[in-house]
């Protein structure tokens, strides 16, 4: 959570772009990076997250604050937009059609990287996930949002996204042959 | 490197930050939507109202016809039930012929003790049982609806039942 963040969400409220501003450019990478693993393309990625912050900030008048952190918020403006994507480009989009170069940068900047998981070969398996389970692992595993936040995001009691956690790492290693690793919490 | 340090390596994924600053740029100039007037939300207000009007008729509605309250056929049954007429089906019910007929009926053997007798028997249920005195031919088995029997000149008396029984014991 952003240090002062209740302060600007107010004034953001009350209509003021600089306080809104610093709101985008602290979860702006949050939300892209949740989106361009669902979609696998940056420009596709890059759209979808400006529609987002299009979107809070044009609606950002009617947010009521409910003690949950501002990216709550944006979680769910986000995760729309993802289905409404895919509804719209229903039957054009396969989990194959993706930027190579995407994924590969991200594997050079990493030292620890071995060859036992390729990045791509990871995002593949996790789309092949139900969506709940995309978003827990993405959330948990990712952005390493707490439980109690990404029950407030998915609208789920705490109890479920643990179910779901473990349901969705068990179907990921199965889905990458992995019979290894344990879950980290 | 296991599965969730792999997983981990998506945080190094990021948007150019040249389309950041751009897009940050239109969004901040783009105007935000007003606030619903007081008139829309009368509106909204209004609509809703009726929402919930109708929905609470619905369910009373529905209410009604569960606890047998109401019934609708008189207005939704497709069959008219005034057609069927109960005093004619009763009136049809009486008239069918409800008569069982003892078709097969057999005997104890008659003793040969019985050969001056005839036995006539009137009708297959034996509702009315005669015999006739006179000389009587009696053939095959003595079974009264096997035997043949000839009566010579008109009846001469009529016996009851008891008496013809009776007879045939001696």
């Amino acid at each position: 959570m952003l240090n002062g963040e209740e302060q600007l969400i107010k004034a953001a409220v009350g209509g003021d772009s600089s306080a809104f501003g610093s709101l985008y450019d602290h979860y702006q990478a949050m939300i892209y990076r949740f989106v361009v693993i669902k979609v696998g393309s940056r420009e596709e990625a890059e759209d979808i997250t400006h529609q987002v912050f299009l979107s809070a900030w044009q609606k950002v008048r009617t947010y009521k604050h409910r003690g949950h952190p501002f990216s709550s918020w944006l979680y769910r403006i986000a995760r729309n937009q993802v289905i409404d994507h895919y509804r719209a480009k229903k039957g054009e989009v396969s989990i194959d059609k993706i930027d190579p170069e995407l994924f590969a940068t991200a594997e050079r900047e990493s030292d620890k990287l071995s060859q036992k998981f390729r990045l791509e070969d990871v995002r593949k398996a996790i789309m092949v996930l139900k969506v709940d389970y995309q978003d827990v692992i993405i959330m948990r595993f990712v952005e390493d949002i707490s439980l109690k936040e990404t029950a407030a995001i998915l609208k789920k009691s705490e109890g479920a996204i643990k179910l779901i956690q473990h349901r969705a790492i068990k179907e990921l290693k199965k889905a990458l042959g992995d019979e290894t690793t344990n879950e980290p919490f | 490197m296991n599965l969730f340090e792999a997983i981990q390596q998506f945080r190094t994924l990021s948007p150019d930050p040249g389309f950041t600053e751009k897009s940050k740029r239109m969004i901040l100039a783009s105007p935000q939507k007003a606030e619903s007037s007081v008139g829309m939300r009368g509106v909204w207000i209004f609509l809703h109202t009726i929402e919930t009007g109708a929905a609470l008729a619905l369910a009373g509605f529905f209410v009604l016809l569960a606890t047998g309250s109401f019934s609708g056929n008189s207005y939704l049954a497709p069959v008219q039930y005034s057609v069927i007429d109960p005093g004619g089906l009763h009136a049809e019910a009486d008239a069918i012929d409800m008569q069982i007929q003892l078709a097969d009926i057999s005997y104890a053997e008659v003793s040969s003790t019985a050969a001056e007798s005839t036995a006539v028997m009137a009708g297959a249920g034996g509702s009315a049982l005669s015999l006739v005195s006179g000389s009587v031919t009696s053939k095959g088995t003595g079974r009264g609806n096997d035997a043949t029997t000839t009566a010579s000149g008109a009846a001469s008396s009529t016996l009851s039942v008891d008496q013809a029984l009776q007879q045939l014991s001696q």
